[in-house]
């Protein structure tokens, strides 16, 4: 039986900028990508596996830190001599001053530099491992579909970068475009897949395995659910069917959470976060929560809102704050009747109406706010300006 | 809206009570806590309900005062109104917390209508939102106007609080704050922001922050593109290394060849050396005799010969120097004279130092009687001259204390004197002139009205007189007119009637001569009708002269009258008018304007002369002052010899006197230090001289003393006349004995050092000989010659065993270490070599020496390149953090700007609309309130002006100008009436929108005297056609005057 692990995906090193996570939760969530990382290497030396894959996207090749490939180096060194092999992909592609071609990676690491398909025999044992790598953000050549595979009596299995069309995310870029249907020839007992981030198991008709194993961790509000690596047994018994056991192993360290609430329904912030909290569920990963607020918000609520990410700090590793409520403002244009203060709403309103483009409108709308809260003598509800500004 | 009935079922203290209300001013009376106040809530929470929040059901805590204060339930009631459309509406409400709910029904159709209006979030139906076009607050805000509001206005800048009030009306309807405050609470909020420039502010500080992370992301891509190109360089470094480790390799073959080859080569010379060092073995057997000799001692044998020759030398050496110095001490001895070796002895040494001090203190102390002898010359000619100098000054001494600060303090004194009566002087006839200005001033009025105290009643009595007349002249003026138009008439009128009489009087005698002549009797009828025509005209006209006759009496009494009233001049009328016609006045309020001036004008006269009066003593007593104190500068001066002959002599007096002291007070401190030397210098001169003396005696009798030592030790001092003398030819002989003992000694000395010397030269002979024998007997040798030629065999032996040793040396260097069988294995084992390799050893080691190098240096190169890209890389942040820190910050700088804008543009309409509303209401507010202004004064004010930023000014009658602080000139009541005139303006100004608010006075009428408060009503009934009043009192004169107004009264007790 030939034992393998499977990964993908891990993204080292990546920016978590886009999911408006502040510097020290974005580091948080890079320690965790390593700790995860870690983790899947642990299990390979423990289980212990014949050869790890791993299909791409190891790390951000525009961001990649010399820490890092130190950790990935020792990484390896640690399950030695299990051998590892990298298919780069369109984020870690094999490039001239990329790190797998300027770095020395110990011997039983190994990568495969050009798209076009190669394959490696291990002498220990029966198995043959065919991998093409990315040599720029998009492959120069997509050799999906031209994997010949001899019928010799090993066990053969293909490690690549790219994207089935057919099980394409929404949103989700493409690059190497395949289908399953061709991309599988019929010797291939295993082809180990990355790029789409959720574990995905590909059916076709000649019962072959084809898998995403997903990333490891989430990388963002889009990655919600659980993660996982894939413990992939190939059992090949002379003249009987390749029997492939493919075991998924949750290990996401983070789970992000977008959560939609009512504000009206809330008269404290204890409200607002013992709600969360029951949302988020007692899993034991750290939590990242986006949460969207809707309808209406009462004063003290608004006026604490800022503080809700301290109240939630044992639940939540960070809490973000869509504040898409209405501002609960009892003065509005028709009852401010024939003073100033109506006009002003009157004119606001109308100018919030025709705004031309959504910046506009926001401006507009907390014009309305502040003016209105200046004239009723009160404080406007604060601008989250978060640490360090304010 | 007009509130046509409220039936309150239970509501704070209220139970079951129906009030009915008519459209417009009612007074609704009520003692203290009957419940006005209650009332008036409820028809506020009857119409908006009591929920403080639009989208929740929160409650104000003041609420629970609403509560039904005997029984929770019922709790509310029903209130009809009926809009300017026409429209009757019934509300019905229940606000009990279990059982809330709100009807809402047209009162025509019974229908309930509470569907057709929103709802807000909070459930409540926004039926009076719709009708009345305001929010709670602002119904509240704009629709009451209560006591308190008043007396907020305090009286100071009253005007400036009644502008606010009208800046909060018209920008908030009185719910909130003014424009002009929020517009102070959005730049505070900039301000918070950060304009511009500013430091330490969150905005400015983002976008700096933003622009350095920029740079900071520019410099770590730069990092990142730099850290790239050295690891290619230490890619390529790599390479450059695997392809010399591959050459090297090739090398190393070749010189493994080349290394058998030479292996082969090694193991013939080896044998060959073998056989070289078997025949030295032999050799070295035959000569085995000379193997023992002592060959090392052959040096040690070199040197005992050595030393016993030169040991000989140096005593023959030693020999002829001691027979030399021997025959020149004896030339020494002889020079000198004979008994030269018993000189004298030496003297005492202390008898010679005693002597050597008590001589050398004289010296000293005779320079030192010298100096001072000089020194107490020069202070006594000091003395001298300072005495000379003082005898010729005055005595200051005489002025006793410190005649200085006297002199000055008396100067200062007299001066300062003399400046205040200057002053004083300066100033009472300054005040005398203005004085007499003024008179000459006040004299043209003073002539008019100085005999004329009671003017004052007189003008009063004057002015009522003149109105009385106007009064009077006027009536009659009136009756005249009438009279005269009546004259007209009838002088009009009665010729006619004269000449229709004649006319049917003629035609009567025509028809009495047709009857007489023809006594038709048909003709009697008219006959008749003219009869009575003629009655009737004639009638009408004598009665018309009669009339005539008593208008023309009638005419005159009125002009008697008017003769009369003209005639009845009183005195007071002849007082006013000819001061008129004296003062050149054309009206009284002129004159009465002149006499105040000149009430004025006198009263300041008379404070002015007594303010002349108390200046006139000052100016005396300061006059008064200076006499004496001249007299006694004169005297106090004269002391030290000064005259002054008048006051402006004192300052130069006093500064030649101040000059002459300083003078005197130096030359008294220049006498008095040189009296001082002089003595402390003939002090310090006896005790010297005291001393000199004492000196001597002590060196006379030490040099007595000394002589007889000098006798005693054989030195003839007699020969010499003085001591010292004696002293210095014995130190002379002494010094020459001593330096002749010396030579000689020195001379002996070393005649027995070298004595010493040729006994030990001597020692050493004996020794080396004996060293040189035993050396020689060793070897077993006879004489040094036989020792060497002994030593030419054995060190034959010698080299051939030497060479012997270096032929093995040589084998083993060949054989490195192995033995000569295990090489020819090896050899045998290198089997049949290749042909000759490219390169020769040399060449190969070389090229490998070459390879070596290359790859040590390109294995540093790229360690150096893994380090520096180690280096560079941990160098800066990772751009992966200062990215997330960028993202983070953009969001909140973006956050922040759209705050920044959105007050900027919040401030910019705000201000906008504000000053646009301000200025349009201006003028309205300024023509409706000086109409209720006046009317409620009474014609005593009759202009407001309301600024274009409603700032509020009043004419004023007492000065004709507009003041807009006029709170001195003003009562509070009269500025009450300002704000309750411009507040009713208000009203009426914002109705214009839409529909009628009705209004709900909460007793604003409490500093209002009975005339102004009838005035009040009367305006309140005439506004309430417009908008429904609801004027809450407590006060029965209120009451009291809206009856009079035709307001209706609601009683709450």
């Amino acid at each position: 039986m030939i034992k393998i692990i499977h990964t993908s995906d891990v993204h080292l090193d990546a920016s978590f900028a886009d999911e408006g996570l502040p510097p020290a939760v974005g580091q948080q969530r890079r320690d965790s990508l390593r700790d995860v990382f870690r983790a899947i290497m642990d299990r390979a030396a423990a289980w212990p596996a014949d050869a790890v894959l791993i299909a791409g996207d190891l790390f951000e090749h525009e961001r990649v830190t010399r820490d890092t490939l130190l950790f990935l180096r020792d990484s390896f060194d640690r399950i030695a001599p299990v051998p590892v092999f990298i298919a780069p992909g369109n984020c870690d592609p094999y490039t001239a001053n990329s790190p797998y071609s300027t770095e020395e990676w110990p011997a039983h690491v190994h990568v495969f530099p050009r798209p076009e398909w190669d394959g490696i025999k291990l002498d220990r044992i029966p198995l043959t491992v065919y991998g093409f790598g990315f040599d720029g953000p998009d492959v120069s050549r997509n050799p999906f579909g031209a994997l010949r595979v001899p019928e010799d009596g090993r066990v053969h299995v293909a490690v690549a970068h790219g994207a089935e069309e057919g099980r394409r995310p929404p949103g989700k870029r493409s690059c190497a475009p395949f289908s399953a249907e061709q991309a599988m020839p019929p010797e291939l007992h295993y082809l180990a897949l990355g790029h789409y981030h959720h574990t995905t198991a590909i059916r076709i008709p000649s019962e072959n395995r084809i898998y995403y194993c997903g990333s490891p961790e989430p990388m963002g509000f889009s990655d919600s659910g659980i993660h996982r690596f894939l413990e992939v047994a190939i059992d090949v018994q002379p003249g009987e069917p390749p029997r492939t056991r493919v075991t998924p192993c949750p290990v996401n360290r983070t789970s992000y959470h977008s959560i939609a609430l009512d504000g009206a329904l809330f008269e404290s912030l204890d409200d607002l976060a013992n709600t969360i909290r029951q949302n988020l569920g007692n899993t034991r990963t750290e939590k990242v929560v986006r949460l969207t607020l809707r309808n209406s918000l009462c004063a003290s609520v608004r006026d604490e809102l800022t503080l809700l990410s301290e109240r939630l700090s044992d639940a939540a590793v960070h809490v973000e704050i869509l504040d898409e409520t209405r501002e609960d403002d009892e003065i509005g244009e028709d009852l401010a009747g024939n003073t100033s203060l109506g006009a002003f709403l009157a004119r606001l309103d109308e100018e919030i109406h025709d705004a031309p483009d959504e910046r506009l409108g926001r401006m507009l709308a907390r014009a309305r706010t502040l003016g209105l809260n200046a004239y009723r003598g009160q404080e406007a509800p604060p601008v989250n300006m978060g640490p360090g500004l304010s | 809206m007009k509130i046509l009935k409220a039936v309150i079922d239970g509501y704070g203290r209220l139970r079951g009570k129906e009030l009915a209300f008519s459209p417009g001013l009612q007074v609704i009376i009520g003692p203290n806590e009957k419940g006005k106040s209650t009332l008036r809530c409820f028809i506020s929470d009857m119409l908006y309900g009591q929920k403080s929040s639009l989208t929740r059901a929160l409650y104000d805590e003041s609420n629970a005062l609403r509560m039904p204060w005997d029984q929770p339930t019922p709790y509310g009631g029903t209130l009809h109104y009926v809009l300017d459309s026409g429209r009757e509406i019934a509300v019905s409400r229940s606000f009990h917390p279990e059982d809330e709910w709100c009807r809402v029904l047209d009162r025509k159709t019974g229908r309930d209508i509470s569907g057709e209006f929103e709802r807000s979030p909070n459930q409540e139906i926004r039926f009076a939102h719709q009708h009345l076009g305001l929010g709670k607050e602002v119904f509240a805000g704009s629709a009451t106007i209560d006591h308190v509001n008043l007396d907020l206005l305090g009286d100071r800048d009253a005007l400036e609080h009644i502008r606010d009030k009208l800046h909060s009306v018209a920008d908030s309807g009185g719910a909130f704050v003014t424009a002009e405050e929020a517009l102070r609470r959005l730049d505070a909020c900039l301000e918070a922001l950060g304009r511009p420039g500013a430091a330490n502010k969150p905005l400015p500080l983002g976008r700096a922050r933003l622009r350095e992370l920029g740079r900071e992301i520019e410099e770590a891509r730069a990092l990142r593109r730099e850290v790239a190109e050295i690891g290619e360089k230490r890619r390529m470094a790599r390479q450059e290394i695997h392809e010399l480790l591959e050459r090297r390799q090739h090398f190393e073959e070749e010189l493994r060849v080349n290394e058998a080859r030479e292996r082969r080569e090694r193991l013939a010379e080896a044998e060959q050396t073998l056989s070289r060092i078997d025949s030295a073995t032999q050799r070295c057997f035959g000569m085995g005799s000379a193997r023992d000799f002592p060959l090392e001692r052959t040096p040690d044998v070199q040197r005992a010969e050595t030393r016993v020759q030169t040991a000989r030398l140096q005593i023959d050496r030693t020999g002829s120097e001691l027979r030399e110095l021997r025959r020149q001490l004896e030339i020494e001895q002889r020079r000198a004279e004979p008994g030269w070796e018993t000189g004298i002895n030496p003297v005492s040494e202390e008898i010679e130092s005693s002597w050597d001090a008590a001589f050398t203190a004289c010296e000293r102390l005779t320079g030192r009687r010298d100096e001072l002898r000089r020194q107490l010359d020069e202070v006594e000619a000091k003395l001298e001259s300072a005495q000379t100098l003082l005898s010729g000054m005055p005595d200051f001494g005489r002025l006793g204390g410190d005649p200085m600060e006297w002199l000055t303090q008396l100067a200062s004194s007299f001066q300062l004197a003399v400046r205040s009566r200057d002053e004083e002087c300066e100033l009472r006839d300054r005040i005398r002139w203005e004085t007499e200005q003024r008179e000459e001033a006040l004299a043209a009025r003073h002539d008019l009205f100085h005999d004329k105290p009671d003017f004052s009643e007189k003008a009063r009595e004057y002015e009522l007189q003149r109105r009385m007349r106007e009064e009077r002249m006027k009536k009659y003026g009136d009756d005249a007119l009438w009279l005269d138009s009546v004259q007209e008439e009838i002088a009009e009128g009665n010729p006619q009637y004269l000449w229709l009489g004649l006319v049917c009087l003629t035609g009567l005698c025509g028809l009495g001569a047709v009857f007489h002549f023809t006594h038709n009797h048909a003709v009697l009828y008219p006959g008749a009708i003219l009869g009575l025509s003629v009655l009737w005209f004639l009638g009408n006209y004598f009665l018309g002269r009669k009339r005539l006759g008593g208008i023309h009496r009638k005419s005159d009494e009125i002009r008697a009258a008017i003769g009369e009233i003209d005639s009845q001049r009183s005195g007071a009328t002849d007082y006013i008018e000819t001061l008129l016609e004296q003062s050149g006045c054309e009206t009284l309020r002129e004159l009465e304007a002149v006499h105040e001036q000149y009430r004025e004008a006198l009263a300041e006269l008379t404070a002015h002369l007594d303010v002349l009066k108390g200046q006139e003593a000052k100016a005396l007593e300061s006059e008064e002052r200076v006499a004496p104190l001249l007299e006694r500068v004169r005297e106090t001066f004269a002391k030290v010899g000064e005259t002054i002959e008048s006051e402006g002599d004192v300052p130069r007096v006093a500064g030649n006197t101040v000059a002459r002291y300083h003078a005197y007070r130096e030359a008294k401190r220049a006498w008095s230090e040189s009296r001082a030397t002089a003595e402390r210098r003939r002090l310090e001169l006896a005790r010297c001289e005291s001393e000199l003396e004492g000196a001597i005696q002590q060196e006379q009798r030490l040099g007595a003393q000394l002589r007889e030592s000098l006798r005693a030790c054989g030195f003839e001092e007699e020969t010499y006349d003085s001591v010292s003398a004696a002293v210095r030819a014995y130190r002379d002989r002494t010094a020459q004995y001593m330096e002749l003992r010396g030579r000689t000694g020195l001379m002996e000395e070393r005649a027995a050092e070298l004595e010493q010397r040729l006994t030990a030269e001597q020692t050493a002979l004996e020794q080396s000989a004996l060293a040189l024998e035993l050396l020689l007997g060793q070897a077993g040798v006879s004489s040094v010659t036989q020792w060497h030629a002994t030593a030419d065999k054995a060190r034959e032996y010698r080299e051939l065993r030497e060479r012997r040793t270096a032929l093995e040396e040589q084998l083993n260097a060949l054989l490195r270490g192995q033995d000569i069988a295990a090489l020819r294995k090896q050899v045998q084992a290198d089997g049949e070599l290749p042909v000759q390799p490219a390169g020769s050893p040399e060449d190969c080691m070389a090229e490998l020496e070459t390879l070596n190098a290359a790859i040590a240096c390109k294995t540093q190169e790229a360690h150096a390149l893994h380090v520096s890209m180690a280096e560079r890389a941990g160098s800066g942040r990772p751009i992966t953090e200062i990215e997330e820190e960028r993202a983070f910050l953009v969001r909140q700088v973006e956050a922040l700007e759209i705050e920044f804008e959105a007050a900027c543009h919040a401030m910019a309409l705000i201000e906008d609309i504000a000053r646009g509303r301000h200025a349009c209401m201006a003028p309205i507010l300024a023509e409706k309130a000086s109409r209720i202004f006046e009317r409620i004064t009474s014609g005593a004010y009759h202009e407001l002006r309301v600024a274009s930023d409603l700032s509020v000014s009043v004419r004023v009658p007492e000065t004709r100008h507009l003041e807009a602080h006029p709170e001195k000139m003003l009562s509070k009541g009269a500025i009450d009436q300002i704000y309750f005139a411009l507040r009713l303006a208000m009203v009426h100004a914002m109705n214009g929108a839409g529909e009628s608010i009705p209004m709900l006075l909460d007793d604003p009428l409490a500093n209002y005297d009975d005339v102004r408060l009838r005035q009040t009503m009367e305006v309140l009934a005439e506004a309430g056609k417009e908008n429904q009043l609801l004027l809450f009192t407590c006060r029965e004169d209120v009451v009291n005057a809206g009856i009079a107004a035709g307001a209706p009264v609601i009683r709450l007790d």
